[in-house]
C-alpha cells in the first residue's frame, strides 16, 4: 500500500476481464490515493467487474488523466468526456501499446499512419516520408505498472495464459516500480526458459491473486 | 422478413477467400465466419491476442484466459498461437491481414469510415479499430443501410468524427455491395427485395451503376 501514492501515473494491464490485476486494482482504490494518471486499454463499470474499483475511482474524481482506448464498456467515461471535466486521451489501442513499449524500450518516438486525418492526430506532428502521411507518437511511461500472470516465481518472471498477455509484458517493461499479481506463485525454475512472458528483471514485487474467476 | 444480420453476415462472407487471414469486429462482423463455403478455411486473428481463432468454447469447457476481443470464451484452433498486444498491433499494421471488417456510424465515398464517437450520445472508443483499418490489405464495412431514424450511413462526406480516411474497400448492408473506386461508390450487388430507385433513395450519395443487369446477393 505505501507503493501507492497521490500524483502517480499508474499502468493496469488486461484486456476486457481477461489479463487483469484485479486485487492490486482493488488495493489502489482501498488505499484511498487521488490525483491518478491512469492508463488503460478498457475499464469497464458494469456491477462486478474485476474493473469496478478504478472504474469507482474514475467516478469519484481520483483520476485527473484518463488515457485509455476502449470506452463502450464505461458509461461514466462517455459522460466525463462529454462534460469535459476529466482530462481523457483517447488512443488507438495499437498506439497506445506501441507507445507504452517504445516508453520501455528506450525508443525516443514512432511513425505511424493510424490516425492520420483524425482528431487523434490533432495537436501531433505529422511527418511525410515517400509520400506517405504518418504521425509522430510519444513514448509513454509511468511510475507504476500493475500487472498480470498465470503463474510466476519469486523473481517475477511471468507466464500468461491463453490471451491475458495482452498489455502487461509491455507495461511491466515501461514502469519505475512493478507489481505482478498471479494465479499461482511457483518456485524459480518452474517456468520454462522458453515461456517466461513478463520478464523478472523489470518486476519489483510479486503477490498472490485473491481473485476469483468469473 | 429476411433476417438483416444473418443476410449481410453472408454476403460479407461470400468476400472473403481461401486462406485469407482476417480480423472480425464484433457483432455482424463475427457472424460471418459461419457462412463460409465448405472449400474456404480462413485464419481469424483476435486483436486482444490471437491467431487461429476457433468456434466458441462449449458450455463448460471454457477457458477463462482465452477470450476474443468481444470478450466471448472461445478456442484456439490447431496452429493457433497467442501473444501480446505489441506483436498483435504489431501484425495489424504491418499489413499481414488481407481483410478486417468492422461496423459503421456513416462511411462515405472517398471510402472515409466513422465508427468510434458520436458526439453528445455515444463513445465507444476506438479499440483497435483504427489499426486494423489502416493496416489491413482489405477493409470491409459490415452495416445496415441506414440509421433506426432511416437516415443514409453512406453519405457524400462523413460528419461524424473519422475512424480513417480513404481506407474502405468494400460496403455491405442489407441492401447493396458497394465498391470504392477512384470515381467513387460502384454499385456491386443488389439484394433482391428492393429497387434500383429505393436503393438510391436510401443512400446520401451518387452510385455508380453498373452496365447492364445489377447481380443479386446473395439471399
Amino acid at each position: 500500500m505505501r507503493q501507492f501514492r497521490d500524483g502517480q501515473s499508474i499502468m493496469v494491464g488486461g484486456f476486457n476481464k481477461v489479463g487483469v490485476p484485479g486485487t492490486l486494482v482493488r488495493w489502489l482504490e482501498e488505499s484511498g490515493v487521488k490525483d491518478i494518471t491512469l492508463i488503460v486499454n478498457n475499464c469497464s463499470n458494469a456491477e462486478g467487474s474485476i474493473w469496478s474499483p478504478a472504474a469507482k475511482m474514475i467516478k469519484d474524481g481520483r483520476v485527473s488523466h484518463l488515457k485509455i482506448s476502449y470506452i463502450a464498456t464505461n458509461s461514466d467515461v462517455c459522460a466525463l468526456y462529454e462534460a469535459h471535466v476529466l482530462d481523457i486521451e483517447i488512443i488507438p489501442q495499437g498506439t497506445l501499446a506501441e507507445r507504452i513499449r517504445a516508453g520501455g524500450c528506450g525508443i525516443g518516438g514512432f511513425l505511424t499512419t493510424v490516425g492520420v486525418g483524425t482528431m487523434i492526430a490533432e495537436g501531433k506532428q505529422e511527418i511525410t516520408i515517400n509520400g506517405i502521411k504518418y504521425v509522430l507518437e510519444m513514448p509513454l511511461a509511468a511510475d507504476l505498472a500493475l500487472v498480470k500472470a498465470s503463474l510466476a516465481d519469486p523473481m517475477g518472471n511471468g507466464l500468461c495464459f491463453g490471451t491475458s498477455k495482452n498489455f502487461n509484458p509491455a507495461m511491466a517493461s515501461a514502469a519505475s516500480y512493478v507489481m505482478l499479481e498471479t494465479d499461482r506463485l511457483v518456485p524459480v525454475g518452474e517456468i520454462g526458459y522458453e515461456h517466461v512472458d513478463v520478464a523478472g528483471i523489470y518486476v519489483d514485487m510479486v503477490i498472490p491473486s485473491a481473485e476469483e474467476k468469473a | 422478413m429476411k433476417n438483416v444480420r444473418e443476410f449481410i453476415a453472408k454476403n460479407v462472407a461470400s468476400l472473403l477467400k481461401d486462406g485469407d487471414l482476417v480480423n472480425l469486429g464484433v457483432g455482424i462482423p463475427t457472424l460471418a465466419a459461419n457462412y463460409l463455403p465448405e472449400s474456404v478455411t480462413i485464419f481469424i486473428q483476435a486483436e486482444n491476442g490471437l491467431l487461429g481463432c476457433g468456434p466458441k468454447a462449449r458450455e463448460g469447457e471454457e477457458n477463462l484466459d482465452l477470450i476474443d476481443a468481444g470478450a466471448a470464451y472461445i478456442t484456439c484452433l490447431p496452429g493457433g498461437f497467442t501473444f501480446d498486444s505489441v506483436t498483435s498491433f504489431g501484425i495489424i499494421r504491418g499489413g499481414h491481414l488481407d481483410a478486417t471488417v468492422l461496423g459503421a456510424l456513416q462511411v462515405d465515398e472517398l471510402g472515409n469510415l466513422a465508427n468510434w464517437y458520436l458526439p453528445g450520445k455515444l463513445l465507444p472508443g476506438p479499440g483497435g479499430a483504427m489499426d486494423l483499418v489502416s493496416g489491413a490489405k482489405k477493409v470491409i464495412v459490415a452495416t445496415e443501410h441506414n440509421t433506426k431514424n432511416g437516415d443514409p450511413k453512406i453519405v457524400k462526406r462523413c460528419t461524424l468524427p473519422l475512424t480513417s480516411e480513404g481506407r474502405v474497400t468494400t460496403i455491405v448492408t442489407d441492401l447493396a455491395i458497394l465498391n470504392k473506386t477512384e470515381a467513387g461508390l460502384k454499385l456491386v450487388a443488389i439484394a433482391s427485395d428492393i429497387t434500383l430507385q429505393e436503393l438510391i433513395a436510401r443512400t446520401g450519395c451518387e452510385l455508380i451503376l453498373p452496365e447492364g443487369e445489377v447481380p443479386l446477393m446473395l439471399d
